[in-house]
């Protein structure tokens, strides 16, 4: 039984470094490609591409060599073009997306557009970016999953198992090897999948926003993963959105604005190059932060601006002692640029005396597969809130969030929506108090276009049709969708989408907006978009849950964090005054925001 | 219009391959939901193949009927199995409506649907005599008691029933699959090829 | 639940037998109820064969179970609507109660129902003791094409999804406000809205998956391999061999028996 040997290999690998196996995985590469002397991995050449039926070229007269070994980040706008970058180097473009392709584009010396996806994956894996969407679905346990791809390409048996095991302790699913794939949560599917990439060891390899859904702690591991790679040799190119991890993973940065390069080069100058902030794509926050020192005369002129938290630290540091040598006094520890909001507007920070909205008491919750996703969680949650329930992948917070409007009810104690019994009423009834927007948006939207979508909900409430009208447009304005009104949902792009669905749960103007992962794919301009809605929101003393894996965005747009860890609550507290041992909780499982890091652990 | 490479066994495109599955657990569901649940005196367990048969032509079609039944079979009502065949010829039929352009107009898919109900009908007879001794375990049995009242043989009144429901349940499951089709998104319709 | 069809994880004879010995069995044991004469032959198979087998592999209760369930409703509707009106010159009747049922009729509905027993039972037998997953890669490995083998697979782990989804897509709606908790007709009215969104989003998700397929390497050319293996040893060859031999036998001796008279 192959499944002995199997665990055979597991205990046998268990025991073996990182890198070692990967060494030796690499091994059967080196014939096909000489990993000593570099040579262009992916060499694209005036490249322009238009989809089938688009008016606008998605890539405009692209021109890219990404030696190998290089860790090469594709950063830009929503609809900038990363993705189509990733799926030509993988050959989707123009082989399953259909289009006008013209420019030369060769990748791993296969000339992409005259060989067909079935010959190209040997050379470049693909990995596209929801997370939700690319399980086979042939195969009935994340070992078998992460398998298929190597079965499929005719790998003996014991390099395949060796191979596997490695990729699902790199990502760190090892413990989930005989679940269903389907039984997972978000971001241990994005591992998966992920994992099932990197098992194929492909010399090419193409990841669009591989963190959409991960927790920061996997977004660090996923970095060394990548960086042990491209040591091996491996040729990565990465589209991603959270500029802070781009910093910190990639050895280059191509910005792309409207299908074209804006900028490339090295991350410490394109990260802060002036023109990524003209064209809305914005700076990682440590360079963001140092400017606005510098524009204070915190931070010395001449010194260059910082994409990493340890050099801001360090130059703040340097700044501030200038300042003590030349006037005795010292200023307050590098007066934060970034406060949380509770400190902002205090006449906003809600008084605890507000009622409640929903209020869950000791909730236990065990999936029909056995697993106990939570157990005890009591929490409520007051008018005019703004909550951040954060946590490690699988801590349990989308299931908790399930429970809000009674999706889930729970196995064990109870869950009061405006004071009823989850159990004692129906889902569409706590919809008029608790609006949802789940992780996975596709199920969410049905209407044939994105108003009828948006005024679904508030007609289904029953509310008087000028009412009904006011709200829609409202939401409409809140999410900037007045471009696309008339567009059927489903041809937008998935950012695009993902706003689509919460302006449909706004416009149902619900007491308490629950967002699960809101900011996963979504460019900066967005995000402040979404910042601003929750500001408004607050105003009108609506309450806001927010569930992220975006420790800043949770910091600079809500106040109160709520901390999750394997179906409890670890701590809940508010950020402005979260003390050293909360931050130590928070760091351990989420990391922290820029600002209490400065505060608290590189001060 | 697909341009996903085919597999070299089937001649199967990664789009049908990731389609066909997908109609089939719609074809199982909903007839088992509309058969077992409702116990009405039709099936609307061929709406997948219909919609596999127009959007990616007749082989497509017929592969999705087939495995429907089979699996249908194995996991919830073994009455499916022996039936395999006649879905199959309903998604060869579904496939070469499509490739005619039944989709432009909802009377022509009507008539496809009266078309395949007939012809439907004709070769589940035998195989519901044979096998079944006329009888499903459907709503439908009922009619066949009426029509051997009357005096039809089991053949003859198995081949009645279905030339009743049918007809009628392939027109409905044509009408269906139109109304979906034509409201598809545009990316979609592009990607499965069919006829705007 | 898991998404393994009808499959139960037990230690059981039928368990360790290679999946192409149990589907040569159900061949034979289906060939051979119509084949041979009705309705001995179903009877005596169902009682000699597969319930000793689905005691061997500990799975009897559920087999019985499910057989019962799907079977139930098939053979009473057989005995009522053959016993009451099956077309035949023979009048002799017998009365049951109120109702006064054909001998022929009877006859035919038990030679039927007799048959039906191994033709749905054998069937779910194998599929009860078979992972969907093994049975599909053996099948592959002797010649199936690759790509039946994988629909199935999808379909089979999709049919609890979807039905699920049909749900999520109701509570979708449901969380937007939408009544969908009503009576009967009510919720039959609901059908028809549940589908289309069901479909679109199915076929957005058939866009998606068709490019994991390819991602995954699918369609790559060149020899396959497998994770798993599943044993075969040459007891089980032979023991296909004779089956189908005995199948031969039988077809033949059925033919022969025809024209001698
Ligand atoms: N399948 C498609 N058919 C037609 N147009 C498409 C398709 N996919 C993307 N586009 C368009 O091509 C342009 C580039 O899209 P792309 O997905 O590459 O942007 P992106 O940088 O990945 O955006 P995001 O940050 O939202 O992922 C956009 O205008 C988009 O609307
Ligand atoms: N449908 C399901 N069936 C069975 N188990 C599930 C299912 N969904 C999630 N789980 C399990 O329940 C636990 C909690 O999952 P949940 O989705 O709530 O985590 P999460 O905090 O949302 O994680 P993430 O940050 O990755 O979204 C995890 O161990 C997960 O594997
Ligand atoms: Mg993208
Ligand atoms: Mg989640």
């Amino acid at each position: 039984m192959a499944y002995c040997v199997a665990l055979f290999w597991m205990t046998v690998l268990s025991r073996r470094a990182l890198d070692v196996d990967l060494t030796h995985l690499r091994t059967n590469h080196a014939d096909m490609n000489d990993v000593l002397q570099p040579h262009t991995r992916i060499a694209l050449h005036n490249v322009t591409f238009t989809y089938a039926g688009a008016t606008e070229p998605a890539l405009r007269d692209v021109t890219l060599a990404v030696p190998a070994g290089q860790i090469c980040a594709i950063i830009g706008r929503a609809g900038a073009g990363k993705s189509t970058l990733c799926a030509l180097c993988a050959g989707f473009v123009p082989h399953f997306f259909r289009g006008r392709l013209t420019g030369s584009a060769i990748v791993d010396d296969m000339p992409v557009a005259t060989h067909p996806i079935a010959e190209l994956v040997r050379h470049v894996a693909l990995v596209g970016s929801n997370a939700f969407s690319q399980i086979s679905g042939a195969r009935f346990t994340v070992y078998d999953e992460v398998a298929f791809g190597l079965e499929n390409l005719g790998v003996p048996r014991p390099a395949m198992i060796e191979r596997v095991e490695w990729a699902l302790r790199a990502l760190g699913i090892d413990h989930l090897r005989d679940r269903s794939p389907y039984a997972l949560s978000g971001g241990q599917q994005q591992r998966m999948v992920i994992a099932a990439a990197l098992a194929m060891n492909p010399p090419v390899l193409a990841l669009d926003e591989p963190t959409s859904q991960l927790d920061p702690p996997a977004m660090i591991e996923l970095a060394d993963v990548l960086r042990s790679l491209s040591r091996q040799g491996m040729t990565i190119l990465v589209a991603e959105h959270r500029l802070e991890w781009v910093a910190d993973v990639a050895e280059r940065v191509v910005a792309l604005d409207h299908g074209a390069v804006l900028a490339d080069g090295a991350p410490a100058s394109v990260l802060t190059d002036p023109r990524l902030c003209e064209h809305g794509i914005g700076w990682p926050r440590p360079a963001q932060m140092a400017a606005q020192a510098r524009a204070e005369g915190r931070w010395a002129p001449e010194r260059p601006l910082p994409i990493t938290v340890a050099d801001l630290a360090a130059g703040l540091r340097a700044a501030a002692a200038d300042q003590e040598s030349m006037n005795g006094q010292s200023n307050t520890p590098h007066g934060l640029t970034v406060r949380p909001v509770a400190e902002m507007d205090e006449a906003l920070s809600m008084t605890p005396v507000a009622e409640p909205v929903v209020t869950l008491d000791e909730v236990h919750f065990t999936y029909p597969t056995g697993v106990e996703a939570l157990r005890g969680v009591s929490l409520t949650v007051r008018r005019g809130e703004r909550i951040a329930l954060v946590g490690r992948n699988g801590a349990g917070k989308s299931t908790l969030v399930r429970h809000l409007n009674g999706l889930l009810r729970p196995s064990r104690g109870r869950v009061l929506v405006d004071g009823v019994d989850t159990r004692t009423t129906t889902v569409a009834r706590c919809a008029r108090s608790v609006g949802v927007v789940f992780q996975d948006v596709r199920n969410q939207l049905f209407a044939r276009t994105v108003r009828d979508e948006i005024r679904f909900g508030p007609r289904n409430l029953g509310f008087a049709p000028e009412r009904v009208d006011a709200l829609t447009e409202a939401a409409i304005d809140a999410l900037d969708l007045h471009d696309v009104v008339s567009e059927h949902p489903y041809d937008l792009p998935p950012a695009r989408r993902r706003l689509v669905a919460i302006a449909a749960v706004l416009a149902m103007d619900t007491a308490l907006l629950v967002l699960d992962e809101p900011t996963a794919g979504l460019d900066n301009a967005s995000i402040a978009l979404l910042k601003r809605l929750i500001e408004q929101l607050t105003e009108r003393q609506r309450s806001v849950l927010v569930v992220s894996h975006d420790l800043d965005f949770c910091y600079e747009a809500l106040d109160r964090v709520v901390l999750m860890r394997d179906g409890r609550i670890a701590f809940d507290g508010r950020f402005a005054e979260v003390d050293q041992v909360q931050t130590a909780a928070l760091d351990g499982d989420v990391g922290l925001p820029i600002a209490l890091r400065l505060r608290y652990v590189c001060p | 219009m697909t341009t996903s490479t085919t597999s070299q066994r089937s001649g199967l495109s990664s789009t049908a391959l990731a389609l066909i599955p997908i109609a089939i657990a719609i074809n199982v569901a909903l007839g088992h939901l509309v058969q077992s649940v409702l116990k009405l005196p039709i099936y609307l367990d061929s709406i997948g193949t219909v919609l596999v048969g127009l959007l990616l032509g007749p082989l497509a079609g017929a592969i999705t009927g087939l495995l429907s039944n089979v699996i249908w079979g194995l996991t919830l009502a073994p009455a499916a199995l022996p039936f395999a065949a006649v879905a199959a010829v309903i998604g060869l039929i579904a496939g070469y409506a499509g490739q005619y352009g039944a989709i432009r107009s909802w009377w022509k898919m009507a008539l496809a649907g009266v078309i395949t109900g007939v012809i439907a009908a004709a070769i589940s007879a035998p195989i519901a005599t044979y096998v079944f001794g006329g009888v499903t375990g459907a709503g439908t049995d009922v009619l066949v008691a009426m029509f051997q009242n009357l005096g039809a043989s089991v053949l003859g009144a198995s081949f009645m029933q279905g030339a009743v429901s049918d007809p009628l349940d392939k027109t409905i499951t044509y009408l269906i699959a139109w109304a979906i089709i034509i409201a598809l998104p545009r990316r979609l319709l592009a990607r499965f090829g069919a006829a705007e | 639940m898991q998404r393994t069809g009808l499959f139960i994880e037990r230690a059981g004879f039928l368990q360790r037998l290679n999946p192409l010995t149990k589907v040569t069995g159900v061949l034979l044991l289906i060939g051979a109820t119509f084949l041979l004469p009705a309705p001995l032959t179903g009877a005596a198979l169902t009682v000699g064969a597969l319930l000793p087998l689905a005691f061997a592999s500990l799975v009897a209760h559920r087999f019985l179970d499910v057989l019962v369930k799907t079977l139930l409703p098939v053979l009473i509707s057989l005995a009522l609507v053959q016993g009451l009106f099956f077309p035949t010159s023979d009048p002799t009747t017998v009365a049951v109660g109120p109702l006064l049922f054909r001998r022929a009729g009877l006859q035919f509905a038990l030679d039927t129902g007799s048959r039906l027993l191994v033709v749905a039972g054998a069937p779910l037998l194998l599929f009860q003791t078979t992972h969907p997953g093994a049975l599909v890669q053996a099948l592959i490995q002797s010649g199936m094409p690759r790509s039946i083998g994988y629909i199935v697979l999808v379909a089979l782990q999709l049919i609890p999804a979807i039905s699920e989804r049909a749900v999520g897509v109701a509570e979708a709606q449901r969380a937007r406000g939408l009544e969908t908790e009503g009576s009967v007709l009510q919720r039959i009215r609901g059908v028809l809205p549940l589908i289309s969104p069901l479909i679109v989003g199915a076929l957005v998700e058939a866009e998606e998956r068709a490019m994991a397929i390819e991602a995954r390497a699918f369609n790559a050319p060149g020899p396959k391999t497998w994770v798993r293996d599943i044993p075969d040893p040459p007891v089980e060859r032979t023991a296909r061999i004779g089956m189908l031999a005995a199948l031969g036998a039988l077809i033949v001796w059925r033919i022969a028996s025809l024209f001698s008279g």
